[in-house]
């Protein structure tokens, strides 16, 4: 864009309009920091859960105001407001407010010296998330990832004594930074081909000859592998079950659900750049994603590994959309279609996983033990409602109908069948079929399995934030279930 | 557009090609006598003692790496300097200031975060 | 417009949810008294009555809207009674509306499940008393009921589906009831599984279905289908969701392939047998199917399939039971044959004589594994009928009971069975051409039917003791056991006056009953020139007599044989036929097949992939202990930065290659 004079560039970059639109990533952004400033003024540290509570909910809130009556694109085009990005904020508010209160108690003793740092995580990254999903130029999604993925990696290495999570904290810096590497170097090819970096004005190009050069093509496969990355899709999702499985519980559950809403959130609206002829290679993708989560968490004994191949899984079931998109001759209409069926799911999957991360670490707090297989075996005789909400999450996870996961799929499955891809919609199905058999081990294992009498001492009681947030993911769950209409109405 | 590039990709190729040929070269013709002394890492002369691989405080890396960070973020003064008056004649100096003095009183706020946290003690 | 069809599922829904609750106090209650003995009832015992009242409650209304269906005129019965309509989805263009209806169809299904529902948790009141989770088995069960009503009950193919594969989770609860003993819980697990295969069929039918009619409403589509049989892309299209939706009702129904789950899944208590895996749940396939008969009505070649896949179950599973010596899987395998019937009646388009098959079915199986139960609880939970023998003494009001539905079962003269099979093959007699072979594998089944049947009688009830007489008592059960099965017997015998057979009444009842649903498939069988004359007077004489005649004579043949059978009864068989006795035993070993075909090849790849990982790490580990890992310390020899290296070489490939085939394609 081209202006008269630098105070009309001015105007148009900088209107107050822009200030609503922009205001949950700079209210979670002075939460972050005024999270480390807490941690450098004595006697400051006791006010940790009023800051983390006061800035999430306050996000939340922006976000909803922004719902009904959205921004759209403000700051000379770079960032942009749309009730899509309203929801996905919520959601990443929400997602981080469950992820923390399941991280109150989670730490020994050697940690709380550095819970304010910890608990900023809490808040940069949703802080990050928000930027990705509302960023409208390809470097603005790039700063929005490394203010998530930085803390992240950091993050990740929590419990310092556990060589483990050290290992986990290294492999996913080493591998995130490779990641972003390719990522920066798919853009630079783009503006090598087109000589821009606005999502828009990419999309405007689309269609030229110029977008089926090799330079942009190259750029749009790099770019998109280095995001690729971040939802764990094949073959850049082998760090998965290392990381998720080192990490803290707490950690691993705001890596497992809000980056990857955060990344696909991106992913789907600048999937125009991928050509229409990629239909078939990301439908390949999507399927051995999809049979890479499944094979690999069939043989899991540990729950956690479990869930993180399970995730791996999900993110490609979600990836079928794009393919349904491309098959579409990228039209418009399924685009927004294929959104809404990917943040329809990923809600569903929010707290599904939250849910089921937290109950581990609820578990994890007194024995390393009963996360496995093993050492769930009989807890519905010790604990019925930890139980029952487990078996919850696992139906959902398996798409069971009146759970929102039900619908998650219903909806993929809808734009795949719309556009005539049956052979992949039912393969997707089939793999389906797979994933229930380990989901329906862990509930076996819950409710079946005779009660090992040695384990019975150590089962942790439940603590009251982390029942409240169990009865909000199992909520989540069953009205996304039951009232899937109403969560879409929301989207208008 | 990519025929322009063609003279780079010329000179990549006579670089390792010339590399290549003059490995290939010695490893054929040259005279091969191995002894102890020659697998030796040459230290001007000296005999080798010690493991080249040694170990460096972590904190040595912690200072380099905040160095890098706040040096980084204070080059990006620069452009605001250099537009400064320009900015100043178009109108909107004082607001630009206003930003650019909100950036520094982060990077302020983290320079306390790192002082306080001990970041900068060598000994500790 | 009535609301009080939303009673019906509901009143078994609360009674499972008390009965739930009567279960966690009890739980509690054991806990606080540790000299209460783990079988004692405690307050669980209020159960029982809950369960079975809310059962009561169920049926009246189930009554109560079949009369009130009566009372409408014929054209009026089509739509049916339909409660207020719950908007679950509405997206503009595609809406979920559910609703629930009684139309014919359903009205004969909630009068089965209910009545024979009442009856069955009657009867499990006596059977599993004495048992730890008495007031869970009754909680579970209620649930069940509740299931399969929205099942039958819904407008809607989502909310069927719900109900579906809520059935299924139940049976799967239900089969698991033992799960101490281990290898229920397996084949529990095997049964949804199993089922999850049809499921996904199921689901991508539907989703072809709202591609095709833009709704998922039973009656809206079997009303459209007619409109859309003159686009031959169309008709194409449909003739693929109908076999979908066809797969989906093989994983229900136990139809071939996918049949292997049933007779595992008599490792759960019997009355669920009964009710679950012979009179209900199973069914569930066939009514899908009658529910939208015009879509299959308009694909010729998936009705050959349904029947061909029907005739070959029936087959499979008749010769399976022969060799069976597990009282109740004899009685399993037979299900899944006589299902293999009613699967053969709907492809020849014989909804009705489907359906009464479905009926009767219900009574006499349910009676014969509620009488198997009997036994079962009298012998002390001994299920070996090598075991039994002459028990006809010790347990006479069983005995007779058990008569009643293995004559039935047999297809007598004149009991139930007899008219429902005979009608099933009548049909497949008429429709001609390929036909004719399914036909003749039916009546070759039918002969089996009987043989084993008898042979089950024989060997349970007649000849000398094979048990030690001195320390087994077997005893008569309790009134609350054998009245359901008296009651049972009577509908077992007198059944076939639902639904005479042409010839001898003008209006078989069942068949005019179901008129206003079955006429919508008819009509496309008009518009698509598929009408089929029936056979003459005189041949329907014949197939009747042929069919008595086969009945009685291989009845008697497996009754002599086995009458007066020693404690090996098949030894003899076993020596001259190693291969085939051992075939038959095992199902024609098809479990075997899956496990080499689909279980095998998965769990290889499953376990080579985490094999694969295992090698880099460790190779990673060994080989490249890099200056990062030093860094660290040596304690951490597993970090692997070999397999950082090697995961980064994938990405890096993976990159590449992505950006390539962009480029090529």
């Amino acid at each position: 864009m081209t202006f008269q004079s630098t105070q009309d560039a001015f105007d148009a970059a900088f209107s107050t309009a822009a200030l609503p639109a922009v205001l949950p990533a700079v209210i979670l952004s002075v939460g972050a920091l005024l999270m480390l400033l807490i941690e450098i003024v004595p006697g400051a540290r006791a006010s940790r859960p009023i800051v983390v509570l006061a800035t999430l909910v306050g996000a939340l809130f922006a976000n909803f105001t922004q719902l009904s009556d959205p921004a759209g694109p403000v700051l000379d085009g770079i960032y942009a407001s749309t009730p899509e990005t309203a929801i996905w904020g919520m959601l990443f508010a929400a997602g981080a407010l469950l992820a923390w209160v399941y991280s109150i108690g989670y730490y020994g003793e050697k940690a709380r010296p550095f819970l304010a740092e910890h608990d900023m995580l809490f808040l940069s990254a949703p802080a990050g998330m928000t930027l990705m999903v509302c960023s409208q130029d390809l470097l603005m999604f790039f700063v929005g990832l490394e203010l998530l993925s930085l803390p992240l990696y950091a993050r990740a290495a929590f419990r310092r004594e556990r060589h483990d999570s050290v290992e986990a904290g290294l492999k996913y810096f080493l591998l995130g930074a490779f990641a972003a590497a390719t990522y920066l170097f798919g853009a630079s090819l783009l503006y090598l081909a087109t000589g821009t970096i606005s999502v828009m004005e990419l999309k405007m190009m689309m269609g030229d000859t110029i977008t089926t050069t090799p330079v942009f093509l190259a750029g749009a496969g790099l770019l998109v592998a280095g995001i690729f990355f971040k939802i764990s899709v094949f073959p850049f999702h082998m760090w998965v079950p290392d990381v998720y499985e080192g990490s803290p519980t707490p950690v691993t559950t705001l890596m497992a659900t809000g980056t990857k809403a955060a990344a696909f959130g991106f992913l789907i609206p600048i999937s125009f750049l991928l050509p229409t002829e990629a239909t078939g290679l990301i439908a390949a993708i999507a399927l051995l994603t999809m049979a890479a989560g499944n094979l690999g968490a069939l043989v899991q004994t540990n729950i956690k590994r479990m869930l993180a191949y399970s995730g791996v899984a999900h993110a490609g079931t979600i990836l079928l959309v794009i393919a349904g998109y491309l098959a579409s001759g990228r039209d418009d209409a399924i685009g927004e279609q294929a959104l809404h069926a990917a943040l329809f799911y990923l809600a569903a999957y929010l707290f599904t996983s939250t849910g089921s991360f937290g109950l581990l670490a609820m578990l994890e707090r007194d024995g390393e033990d009963l996360t496995t297989m093993r050492g769930i075996r009989g807890l519905a005789r010790r604990r019925p409602a930890v139980a029952a909400a487990m078996t919850l999450f696992m139906l959902s996870l398996g798409g069971i109908p009146a759970t929102g996961g039900f619908f998650g799929k219903w909806f993929v499955f809808t734009v795949l069948v719309q556009e005539g891809m049956y052979g992949v919609a039912i393969l997707g199905a089939l793999m389906s079929v797979v994933a229930l058999g380990y989901y329906l081990r862990v509930i076996v294992n819950l409710w079946m399995e005779p009660l090992d009498e040695a384990d019975t001492g150590r089962v942790a009681p439940v603590t009251l934030p982390a029942g409240i947030a169990t009865a909000v993911c199992a909520l989540g769950v069953l009205v996304l279930g039951l009232m899937p209409g109403w969560f879409l109405d929301l989207l208008g | 557009m990519l025929n322009d590039y063609l003279p780079i990709l010329i000179m990549v190729g006579a670089v390792v090609g010339f590399g290549i040929v003059n490995l290939v070269i010695s490893e054929l013709l040259g005279a091969k006598r191995r002894v102890v002394g020659k697998g030796q890492a040459y230290e001007c002369g000296l005999a080798p003692k010690g493991d080249s691989r040694m170990r460096i405080s972590i904190h040595f890396y912690l200072v380099a790496v905040l160095f890098i960070l706040f040096d980084v973020e204070s080059l990006l003064l620069l452009p605001w300097a250099i537009s400064a008056k320009s900015l100043t004649a178009a109108g909107v100096g004082g607001t630009v200031f206003a930003e650019v003095t909100a950036f520094v009183v982060v990077l302020g706020l983290g320079l306390a975060y790192v002082w306080r946290k001990g970041g900068l003690t060598w000994d500790r | 417009m009535d609301n009080s069809l939303w009673l019906m599922p509901a009143l078994p829904f609360l009674g499972s949810i008390v009965c739930g609750i009567l279960h966690a106090l009890t739980l509690r209650q054991r806990k606080a008294d540790p000299s209460m003995d783990a079988s004692a009832p405690g307050i669980g015992a209020l159960a029982a009555p809950v369960a079975v009242l809310a059962m009561v409650g169920s049926f009246i209304v189930a009554v109560m809207a079949w009369s009130s269906l009566k009372g409408l005129d014929v054209a009026a019965r089509a739509a049916g009674i339909e409660s207020s309509v719950w908007h679950w989805i509405d997206l503009g263009p595609f809406a979920i509306d559910l609703s629930m209806v009684v139309d014919p169809l359903s009205a004969v299904m909630i009068l089965v499940i209910t009545g024979v529902g009442l009856l069955i948790h009657i009867y499990s009141s006596g059977y599993i008393k004495g048992d730890p989770g008495f007031a869970k088995f009754f909680a579970y069960l209620n649930l069940f009921v509740a299931m399969m009503l929205i099942l039958v009950l819904s407008s809607n193919l989502v909310g069927l589906f719900v109900g579906w594969e809520g059935v299924g989770l139940c049976s799967y609860l239900l089969i698991g009831f033992w799960y101490d003993k281990g290898w229920p819980a397996e084949a529990g697990q095997k049964a949804f599984v199993v089922n999850r295969i049809g499921d996904a069929c199921f689901l991508i039918g539907a989703f072809l279905l709202v591609r095709l009619f833009g709704t998922l409403d039973a009656s809206d589509i079997a009303a459209s289908v007619i409109t859309l049989i003159d686009d031959p892309e169309k008709l194409g299209t449909m003739g693929l969701a109908a076999l979908l939706l066809f797969g989906g009702a093989c994983g229900k129904s136990a139809q071939f392939p996918l049949l292997v789950w049933l007779p595992d899944a008599m490792a759960g208590p019997t009355p669920v047998s009964a009710l679950i895996h012979a009179a209900t749940m199973v069914t569930a396939g066939v009514y899908l199917v009658v529910r939208l008969n015009p879509l299959f009505a308009a694909a010729p070649t998936v009705m050959l399939v349904i029947g061909i896949v029907g005739a070959l179950t029936a087959f499979i599973g008749a010769t399976s039971a022969l060799r069976q010596t597990d009282i109740k899987k004899v009685l399993a395998y037979s299900t899944v044959s006589q299902l293999g019937y009613m699967f053969l009646g709907l492809a020849t388009g014989a909804w009705a004589a489907a359906v009464f098959h479905l009926v009767t079915h219900a009574f006499f199986k349910g009676l014969l594994f509620l009488g198997s139960g009997s036994v079962i609880h009298g012998m002390h939970h001994e299920q070996d009928m090598t075991k039994m023998g002459g028990l006809k003494k010790h347990m006479p009001k069983t005995f007779l009971t058990f008569l009643a539905g293995a004559a039935a079962l047999s297809g007598l003269p004149l009991m139930s069975g007899f008219f429902s099979k005979d009608e099933i093959l009548f049909n497949a007699f008429g429709m001609h051409g390929a036909y004719y072979g399914l036909w003749a594998v039916g009546l070759v089944s039918a002969m089996l039917t009987a043989f084993y049947t008898w042979r089950m009688v024989a060997l349970t009830f007649f000849g000398k003791e094979r048990f030690d007489v001195d320390h087994v008592h077997p005893h008569e059960s309790p009134a609350t056991m054998w009245v359901p099965l008296a009651i049972l017997a009577v509908a077992s015998v007198f059944g076939g006056l639902l639904n005479l057979p042409a010839v001898i009444s003008k209006h078989p009842i069942l068949h005019t009953w179901l008129q206003p649903v079955t006429e919508k498939a008819d009509a496309v069988f008009v518009a698509t020139n598929h009408v089929h004359e029936h056979a003459s007077h005189a041949v329907e004489w014949g197939l009747l007599g042929l069919g008595a005649l086969v009945a009685l004579v291989f009845s008697h043949l497996g009754f002599r044989r086995y009458k007066d059978a020693g404690p090996a009864p098949d030894t003899e068989d076993a020596r001259r036929m190693p291969g085939l006795t051992g075939f038959l035993g095992a199902a024609w070993r098809l479990d075997g097949l899956y496990e080499a075909i689909i279980l095998i090849p998965v769990r290889l790849i499953a376990q080579a992939i985490s094999a694969l990982i295992d090698k880099l790490v460790v190779d990673g580990a060994v080989n490249g202990a890099g200056a990062i890992a030093r860094l660290i310390g040596d304690d951490t020899r597993k970090m692997t930065t070999g397999s950082v290296k090697s995961y980064a070489v994938w990405m890096g490939f993976g990159a590449a290659a992505l950006s390539l085939l962009l480029i090529w394609i």
